[in-house]
């Protein structure tokens, strides 16, 4: 390097380091591809299923794990495979690597293997791919999970993010932060540039390899935020990811209701229930007397503790929500009740 | 291939072939360069003809008349040319107007494929529509880069170059980068030395470690090494004795290899 000079061979090789990583990405492509049509089967082999194992790798993520890539497995989805691998057997070979001691480390086709053990079967057809490292074994199983067309939009929100982490280096909160500032400067509602000089080309690069839009992306980026019971019911494919957003942006309250009445609405349509509920709820008594909520009644401010109780436990008892048995969130309130009844009856005893 | 001129490519690929052939292979250079440098290292004359050029070869109606000169052939068996030239300019011209211009070589050497065990194409110096001719033609890309930070980074931007034509080419299977050769290092240039240093930030090596990309072995500048192909002849012939030979025996063995 000449004295003075303000570039570094590092900054030097940028661009070509960064059409490098698109470029194995489109290999990958090819290669899955390749392997898709080719029906010959050659190079794979039948693999022992119980010496087989998921992909879990470590990162410079603050050592959080990143789990491969399918966190979630719909087990109707996985049903449906199950069903037609009993019946046709597997099309696709699933790919691993070596691991120590014969074992073999899964990087593409952990649905596969999982029905293959359901199914009880003692093999399974898969290749195996020499000399791969931890980072391009993950890198390898996020793209080719990013590839795939079955996956959710969640689910593969997760992989891109993951695969944005390992090659730009960062953290989730960072990934994010390049993502809504890049965004905004994309739509023009910013000038700031508080990225380093490569980081668009690799973000724009993984993107346009995976034939997704920056905007798409981003726009996805509060799915990640869901509470748990609305990320479970978009994974499990009862509510889709742009009505669960809408719901997660509405007052908590109303979030089980909605998700029980207003998943298969249109965007609109849930957009127009949400406000007749919230008008609701600021004013019940303004409504035709048709509970849509049940609410807490004027009357009971005036009456002893043990009629508003007893009144509030028989409305659950009876709404719709609780017939179903609840969820694991109120199972748990439920405990707490159970509780403090126990701890009131004790007490009466020693009176 | 190189993004710079004077990298020493057309150098680089005469002793190349020259080495290539002692152990027993049989090479075929193509000269991709209107400067028709491959003609003066080999010791040959300009083609009078277009005819007798690379520009024949690059023809839909090409019939598999390569227009093949012996290299050296009173000292050895074994290499040929399809040389360059000025008519060049004139066929970069004419591609641009032919339907598959970017695979005109590639389908001539599909349909009427050379005897040769090693076929070796020089590019010209900077990114040109011979370089995709070339790429679309070859399995493997060797760069030539200088330990100068122009060159290099020049050198970088080719690579980048390479990993964007593939895909856009749609070459399948994409060639393959081989390698970066280091040529006409000076030790005595400070420039020179922190280039080829182990300095992270700073060192052409270590970014191609990086990169996971093949660096063959430093060839130095050398007034023998630009004299022997001054007068037409492999350092091999002109000086037998001297050192670099053995770098370009080595690569010659990593090629055959591959």
């Amino acid at each position: 390097m000449a004295k003075g000079n303000r570039r570094p061979i590092t900054a030097m090789a940028q661009g070509a380091i960064s059409a490098q990583k698109d470029d194995e990405i489109e290999r990958l492509k090819q290669e899955l591809d390749s392997i898709a049509n080719d029906s010959s089967g050659q190079g794979t082999l039948d693999l022992p299923v119980d010496r087989i194992f998921p992909l879990k790798i470590a990162t410079h993520d603050e050592g959080r794990i990143i789990h491969q890539p399918r966190s979630y497995f719909d087990t109707d989805r996985l049903d449906a495979l199950k069903q037609s691998i009993a019946e046709n057997g597997l099309h696709e070979p699933i790919f691993v690597r070596q691991l120590s001691d014969g074992l073999f480390g899964i990087i593409d086709g952990e649905r596969r293997w999982r029905c293959h053990r359901e199914l009880g079967k003692s093999t399974i057809p898969g290749f195996i791919l020499e000399g791969i490292s931890d980072e391009k074994a993950l890198e390898r199983s996020l793209t080719s999970h990013c590839l795939r067309e079955q996956v959710s939009p969640l689910e593969q929100t997760i992989s891109i993010m993951n695969l944005l982490r390992l090659r730009l280096e960062m953290d989730e909160a960072s990934v994010r932060r390049l993502l809504y500032s890049l965004n905004n400067a994309a739509v023009g509602n910013s000038k700031t540039t508080d990225f380093e000089a490569s980081q668009p080309q690799t973000v724009q690069g993984i993107l346009n390899s995976l034939g997704l839009q920056l905007g798409s992306l981003v726009a996805r980026l509060p799915l990640l935020d869901l509470p748990s019971y609305l990320r479970d019911a978009v994974e499990g494919g009862k509510v889709n990811p742009t009505n669960a957003l809408l719901i997660a942006r509405s007052p908590e309250s109303l979030h089980h209701h909605l998700l029980e009445q207003g998943a298969t609405l249109s965007k609109r349509e849930l957009r127009r229930f949400i406000t007749e509920l919230k008008q609701f709820q600021e004013a019940p008594t303004s409504t035709n007397g048709k509970s849509i909520i049940p609410q807490k009644t004027e009357e009971e401010d005036n009456q002893p503790l043990t009629a508003v109780v007893t009144a509030k436990w028989k409305r659950i008892q009876q709404s719709r929500f609780m017939k179903t048995g609840g969820d694991a969130r109120v199972q748990k309130k439920l405990a707490k009740v159970s509780q403090l009844l126990q701890e009131i009856e004790d007490y009466i005893a020693t009176k | 291939m190189s993004n710079a001129g004077g990298t020493g490519k057309t150098t680089f690929a005469v002793n190349l072939a020259y080495q290539l052939a002692r152990i027993g292979q049989s090479v075929c250079l193509l000269g991709c360069d209107p400067n028709g440098s491959l003609t003066l290292f080999a010791g040959l004359d300009d083609p009078p003809e277009p005819a007798q050029t690379l520009d024949h070869v690059l023809n839909t109606s090409f019939s598999g008349d390569y227009p093949l000169y012996p290299v050296w052939p009173d000292r050895m068996e074994g290499i040929d040319a399809v040389l360059g030239g000025l008519v060049l300019t004139q066929t970069a011209k004419r591609l641009e107007k032919e339907p598959r211009g970017a695979y005109l070589l590639a389908d001539a050497l599909e349909d009427h494929p050379l005897s040769h065990d090693v076929l070796l194409l020089d590019c010209p110096g900077t990114i040109e529509r011979f370089h995709e001719v070339a790429l679309s033609a070859s399995t493997h890309v060797l760069v030539v880069i200088r330990p100068v930070d122009k060159d290099i980074d020049a050198g970088f931007k080719l690579l980048n170059w390479i990993y964007d034509a593939r895909k856009v080419l749609r070459l399948k299977p994409a060639p393959e980068i081989l390698g970066v050769c280091p040529n006409g290092f000076r030790k005595d240039l400070a420039m020179h030395r922190d280039n080829m240093g182990n300095d992270p930030e700073r060192s052409l090596p270590e970014a191609l470690k990086s990169m996971g990309i093949h660096k063959f072995p430093t060839i130095r500048e050398s007034a023998h090494l630009t004299n022997a192909s001054a007068n037409g002849l492999p350092l091999g012939i002109w000086r037998t004795g001297e050192e670099i030979n053995k770098a370009f025996e080595e690569i010659a063995q990593m090629i055959v290899e591959v």
